[in-house]
């Protein structure tokens, strides 16, 4: 006659039992999406408070990020600045401001993107979030300037 | 000498024994723990070394060179090639340059295919004098694409 052997199973599905709520407890779910950078690092273009920019302030869509706030290229109007809004940068009126740049220039889809070296790379993925898109309503996005150049740093160190 | 009772006989006393196959509960439950314990944060949460910005961003992680910067340096391809210096606001004074190009981070990334773009995870904190610099070195080692890696904003 086969003898049966019978695994007694129950202790260890109480362990287990145990160990899920505790690990659920302890584990946190990310979503990770990525930021599409594409374009090249446009070393000629020169940091924040130089010329170049703001004398093809009209033909090139641009953002400049500086510690105060940011200078808007591509408007027809100059370089509007949209100032911080007490600690925190403005992105509703920088989605404004490229609105009208978009309006201006319809078939441009990169925008330059000149950060100050002091800025956070936090503010840097803001503002290029910020630029891809603005929201009209009804849950619908239209789009602004979804390819961004980002202009790094020419010189040393900072 | 006691008698010790038998299966049989347990069964006969307390009636016929519900037969309640568990294994296939316990191959579900160690499926889940060992998802569970890959996943568990070991840092707990709080005291990450990398705590990424938020984008509304879809696009999912693609293939490419990971370089990684947080406050202790600059990451690539699971080496640290260049050090950051002490407050975390710039690369340390030792690490040999050519203009803005950080030489030994060029030199690592000069080994992976430039096809492929270079998939940038950075501190949120971190100034964009050092991201600018990295970005310059990638561009020095012949990368032009380059991906944000953000966490992404749930609505």
């Amino acid at each position: 006659m086969p003898v049966v052997a019978s695994v007694d199973l129950t202790a260890v599905l109480s362990v287990i039992v145990h160990l899920i709520p505790m690990l659920l407890l302890l584990v946190r779910f990310r979503q990770i999406a990525e930021l599409d950078a594409s374009a090249t690092v446009i070393p000629a273009l020169p940091a924040p408070g130089a010329v170049a920019l703001a004398d093809q302030a009209d033909r090139v869509v641009s953002v400049r990020i500086t510690a105060e706030g940011f200078l808007v290229g591509g408007t027809g109007a100059g370089e509007p600045f949209v100032p911080r809004a007490g600690e925190a940068y403005d992105y509703a009126g920088l989605r404004l401001a490229l609105a009208q740049a978009k309006e201006l220039h319809p078939q441009e889809r990169r925008v330059v993107i000149v950060p100050a070296g002091d800025v956070p790379y936090e503010v840097l993925v803001d503002v290029m979030d910020a630029a891809r898109s603005r929201p009209v309503g009804d849950g619908r996005e239209a789009e602004l300037f979804p390819v961004p150049l980002v202009a790094a740093p020419t010189g040393g160190g900072g | 000498m006691s008698r010790v009772p038998t299966r049989r006989r347990r069964e006969r006393r307390i009636g016929p024994a519900s037969d309640l196959t568990i294994t296939s509960m316990v191959d579900m439950f160690t499926m889940i723990l060992t998802f569970l314990l890959n996943f568990v944060d070991p840092a707990m949460g709080d005291a990450s070394p990398l705590s990424l910005p938020t984008a509304r961003a879809t696009a999912a992680p693609s293939e490419g060179v990971q370089v990684e910067i947080s406050r202790d340096g600059i990451v690539v391809a699971g080496t640290l090639v260049a050090a950051l210096s002490p407050d975390g606001r710039a690369v340390a004074a030792g690490v040999e340059r050519s203009g803005a190009v950080l030489l030994p981070v060029a030199a690592a990334l000069r080994g992976a295919s430039p096809d492929l773009p270079v998939v940038l995870t950075a501190d949120r904190d971190v100034p964009f004098v050092v991201i600018g610099e990295v970005l310059q070195s990638a561009r020095a080692a012949g990368f032009e694409r380059y991906r944000f890696v953000v966490d992404r904003e749930v609505q």
